[in-house]
């Protein structure tokens, strides 16, 4: 559904569903916050989130959106690298011959199935590509 | 579209889309007109539109999220239209054109000989325009072949049915439903769509400036000879 510490799903949409003529202004800081999940990467914390999935058995979720993706592929991550000023390029080393390499990431979240999402978003919001790794299988 | 015919129960159209917003977007004033006339409504989307590159502006969704997020956002649009009822073939987002197609289509007939709707309306199987669109017309055309019921049309955008001989058309094979009366719905169906819409500045503008970016007219092509009654 959708994460958030401080309220349920259900809730999260009816506060900002209201009020169409104000939509655009968020009621206040503490509503914006919970509403806004995903943050811009911060390389070292993203570094250290890589670092927990390697060594392990990791599926993958992963798409350049208007190109492709790929749903739950698992794999075996020996090596996790993240590269670049902003946007970022990450790039995945598995099952001893393997690279998955994908750039453009400018967001990053641990949501609360302790999936890491990583998300490039263009100006307007719009997603450009996306790369998520979980120790379950994503929703298929 | 809908005549008044010698029945006593309440006229029904079925309508089956793609993706959340293709009800609204496209054809919301024609749903929302005959809704206030007292025609059954019943939406069908085959995926929840989880897939999608419009994420909020700034984005506040994620692909894990934006499933539910879009679902709630279809049934309030589906409250403003008058919709009454909602479901989903929960088909994974992009990936109509590859479901077993005698599955999809049986899926689709069942629901046409339960409800035994008046009017179907759903997208032209090539001028559908996204890949999941074509399919889901597809299919539900060979599902209204199979079920004989009703009467069915092609949703078109915009008003690019008033050259109908570009598509293969004459005009007689079009009909245009005059939803003026009808756009405040529309509107408010679009901005309840939120996370697709608020990419749109004319969308949130002053109610009287947004609304002028509607056409009064929503164009349907014929997908069956009309019946005579």
């Amino acid at each position: 559904m959708i994460p958030c510490a401080c309220v349920s799903p259900i809730s999260v949409y009816s506060v900002y569903n209201i009020g169409i003529d104000v939509l655009n202004d968020f009621q206040n800081e503490d509503e914006k916050d919970c509403i806004e999940e995903m943050k811009p990467i911060e390389k070292k914390q993203v570094e250290k989130m890589l670092s927990q999935f390697v060594g392990a058995k990791v599926y993958v979720h992963s798409e350049a959106t208007s190109y492709m993706f790929a749903r739950n592929f698992r794999i075996d991550l020996t090596e996790a690298f993240i590269a670049g000023d902003g946007p970022y390029r990450v790039a995945l080393r598995y099952d001893g011959h393997g690279w998955l390499r994908i750039e453009g990431l400018t967001h990053a979240e641990l949501d609360d199935q302790e999936r890491l999402l990583l998300e490039g978003f263009d100006d307007q919001g719009r997603m450009d590509v996306a790369l998520h790794l979980g120790k379950e299988p994503f929703p298929e | 579209m809908i005549n008044d015919k010698m029945e006593h129960r309440p006229q029904r159209l079925l309508a089956v889309f793609a993706h959340p917003d293709d009800e609204t977007f496209i054809c919301g004033g024609t749903l929302a007109k005959y809704a206030a006339e007292g025609v059954e409504i019943t939406l069908v989307s085959a995926t929840r539109g989880e897939m999608g590159r419009r994420m909020g502006n700034p984005p506040y969704l994620n692909r894990e999220t934006i499933a539910a997020a879009r679902e709630i956002e279809l049934r309030q649009a589906c409250d403003h239209l008058g919709v009454n009822e909602l479901q989903f073939l929960d088909i994974r987002d992009k990936t109509v054109e590859f479901m077993d197609e005698e599955w999809l289509v049986g899926q689709i007939e069942h629901l046409i000989t339960e409800l035994r709707p008046d009017v179907i309306l759903t997208f032209h199987e090539t001028l559908g325009g996204h890949p999941d669109h074509c399919a889901i017309g597809k299919a539900t055309t060979e599902a209204f072949r199979r079920a004989g019921q009703g009467e069915l049309y092609f949703i078109s955008f915009g008003d690019r049915m008033l050259q109908p001989e570009r598509y293969g058309y004459t005009a007689q094979d079009i009909v245009a439903v005059d939803v003026q009366d009808h756009l405040a719905a529309k509107l408010a169906a679009f901005r309840a769509h939120r996370c697709q819409s608020e990419i749109d500045a004319w969308v949130w503008q002053r109610d009287d400036k947004a609304l002028r970016h509607f056409g009064r007219y929503e164009y349907f092509i014929r997908g069956s000879q009309p019946q005579v009654s």
